[in-house]
Order: C-alpha cells, then sequence, then structure tokens
C-alpha cells in the first residue's frame, strides 16, 4: 500500500513547530532557508505557505526572536533565532514528543504490528 | 551581471509582492506592518528565485497565504466588506419577504381557506403565525445574502453566527419602532409614513449586521499566547 501524503501532513502537524525551533536553535535564519532544511531532513511537502505563518505564530508566542543582518543583495534581512523562552519551550516538546513516539513505538510492537528489534530476525537457509 | 532570465525572476517576484501589498490592503492591515511583511515575503522569493521556484509555487494563492500569515500573527484583519455585505443582506432580506409574502397570502392562504374553513375561529393565532413565518423568511434570506457575501472572507462564519443572534434582536425592535410609528400616525398609508416606517426596520437590522461583522472579525484575532513556561 502507497503511504497517504495527507495522514503523513496530520501527523506532521502537531510537530512542526517543535522542528521549526529545533533548527533555528542551531542555526538563526530565515523563512525559506527552513522550508529547504525541512526538505534535506527528509521532511518533504511542508511549503512556504505553511512555514511562514507559523513562524508569525511563533513570534507571537514569544519563542522566537528577529534581527536585522546585512544582506549582499539588498536591504538588510530578517532573521529568526529562539528565544529562552522558545528553548525552555523546544526542550519541553522534545521530550514529550519522545515520549509520545515511544509509548505508540512500544504500543505497535507489543500488538505486533512492527517488529520487535530486540528480537534476531530469523534466517531461512 | 543581469540576464533576462533575472529579469523574469525579479517581474514575478515584483508581481507577486505587489499583489500580496494589495490582499494587505484589502484586510485593512496598517502600512508599517504590512511593508514589514511585504519585505520579509520579497527577500525569501528572491532566494527561491535563485534554486528556480516561482513565487506562484512558494506562496500558493496570495488572497490564502495573505490571510493566514495575518491570522498567525494575531493581527485583527479589519476588510471594508461590511457595506457590501449589509446592502447584499437587506436586499436579499426583503426579497425574500416580497416572495414569502406572495407565496402564504396570495397562493396559500385562498388555497388553504378553499380547502379548511376556519372562518372566525382563530382570530389572532392565525395572522400571527402568518406574520412570524413572514419575518422568518425574511430573516433567513437576510442571513443567507449575508452569508453569501462574506464567504471566503475572513471570520466570515464568525460573523454570520452573530448576526443569526443579533438580526432577529434588531428586527423585532425595528418592526415594534414602525408599529408604534404607524399607530401615532392613525396607521397612514401616505408616502412619508410608510418610507420612515420601512427605515425603522431596514436601519437597525442594517445596524446589527454591521455590529456583527465588527463582532466577528474583532472575535475572531486570536490574542497572543502566553510563552511556554520555562521552569
Amino acid at each position: 500500500m502507497t503511504p497517504d501524503p495527507d495522514r503523513r501532513t496530520q501527523l506532521l502537524r502537531g510537530v512542526l513547530d517543535t522542528c521549526l525551533l529545533a533548527l533555528l536553535a542551531r542555526t538563526p535564519t530565515h523563512a525559506y532557508d527552513l522550508v529547504v532544511q525541512l526538505e534535506r531532513h527528509g521532511i518533504e511537502g511542508v511549503g512556504y505557505g505553511t512555514v511562514y505563518p507559523l513562524m508569525g505564530r511563533l513570534r507571537r508566542q514569544g519563542l522566537v526572536d528577529e534581527q536585522a543582518e546585512p544582506s549582499p543583495s539588498g536591504p538588510p534581512r530578517k532573521v529568526f533565532s529562539v528565544s529562552a523562552a522558545g528553548r525552555a519551550a523546544l526542550a519541553e516538546w522534545a521530550a514529550q514528543w519522545d515520549a509520545t513516539t515511544s509509548s505508540v513505538r512500544t504500543l505497535l510492537i507489543t500488538a505486533d504490528a512492527l517488529p520487535d528489534p530486540e528480537v534476531a530476525p530469523h534466517v531461512h537457509s | 551581471m543581469s540576464t533576462p532570465d533575472s529579469h523574469h525572476q525579479a517581474d514575478e517576484v515584483g508581481s507577486a509582492t505587489r499583489a500580496l501589498d494589495r490582499e494587505l490592503r484589502r484586510l485593512r492591515i496598517p502600512r508599517t506592518r504590512r511593508s514589514a511583511l511585504v519585505e520579509e515575503v520579497r527577500a525569501d522569493l528572491r532566494d527561491a528565485a535563485g534554486d528556480g521556484l516561482t513565487p506562484e509555487a512558494l506562496l500558493g494563492d496570495v488572497a490564502t497565504f495573505a490571510r493566514e500569515a495575518v491570522s498567525a500573527r494575531g493581527w485583527t484583519p479589519r476588510p471594508r466588506d461590511w457595506r457590501s455585505a449589509t446592502t447584499t443582506a437587506v436586499t436579499v432580506g426583503v426579497v425574500a419577504l416580497a416572495v414569502g409574502y406572495l407565496l402564504l397570502l396570495e397562493v396559500l392562504n385562498p388555497l388553504m381557506s378553499e380547502w379548511i374553513d376556519l372562518t372566525q375561529r382563530y382570530p389572532v393565532a392565525g395572522p400571527l403565525l402568518t406574520y412570524a413565518a413572514l419575518a422568518l423568511i425574511g430573516i433567513a434570506g437576510a442571513l443567507a445574502g449575508f452569508a453569501r457575501s462574506l464567504s471566503g472572507r475572513p471570520a466570515a462564519r464568525t460573523s454570520v453566527t452573530r448576526a443569526t443572534a443579533l438580526l432577529p434582536v434588531a428586527a423585532a425592535l425595528g418592526v415594534g419602532a414602525a408599529m408604534l410609528f404607524g399607530r401615532a400616525w392613525d396607521y397612514s398609508t401616505s408616502l412619508p409614513v410608510v418610507l420612515i416606517e420601512v427605515a425603522l426596520v431596514a436601519l437597525p437590522c442594517a445596524g446589527s449586521l454591521w455590529l456583527a461583522r465588527w463582532w466577528g472579525l474583532r472575535s475572531s484575532a486570536v490574542p497572543a499566547a502566553p510563552p511556554v513556561s520555562a521552569g
């Protein structure tokens, strides 16, 4: 069965702000570069039309700061970075994501929906 | 060195940012906020053009993009659409009222009177039910016109919900005022009296629709959420 892209988008929706904060915590940058970085990390199909408004929300929530940075090709450019509150939120959300995915993974393994990595795969001769 | 390709890209970016500015202007976002947002997007569009992406591929529908960017920042869009929405609503309401009148009093009433003889048995309930049904038809028509006119605009649903609560109250007050005025003038059917009676009903209705739009836009602006605790 081919993966359902809508379902993947729904799964990503709740964790996209965490991903953006994580990327910004490593390197302050602007919205388009975040879209490019998401793609590089295999998170495709999240467009600028989603990322840019989300950056607006993170700014409004005080999780992201902005600074003007000189640009070689025009006027100074706004670059986003994670604020102190953003770092706290990132730590909290990353831990929450880890706990949630661990629980779901354990459930799926227990229910035999996923292979158990502890059990060595049986080799057929 | 500039090439025909880079000129074409600059044209595309310029055209997209102008379209974005127009949308933000339509939402009545103040100039300083508008310019800041457009500048940010322009810089991103230039970068994307360097990667071979068109503004359309990046922004999608500009109107939707503008609405979402504005809403995410918690800005209150104030589109100048209340006048057109109110005019449409009042017009559709009047048309619905006229059609309802024709249907109820000119078609159904004679038909029912022919089939069922209720003469003198329901002297109050009959007219009351008829006028209540007429009022409902008019209000439903006005609300449908209001909703249709705001379709796809910011806070459309919230505004219609508010109108659903406010319009019946305004219509009842207007009809009450018109009845009192009519009685004071001995139920005259002279043109000035009738026009004032119509205005006494139409003005509170229009006012309630304006209020519903203002209230809808105001309540749909999400206040900034508090930052996550650092503890």
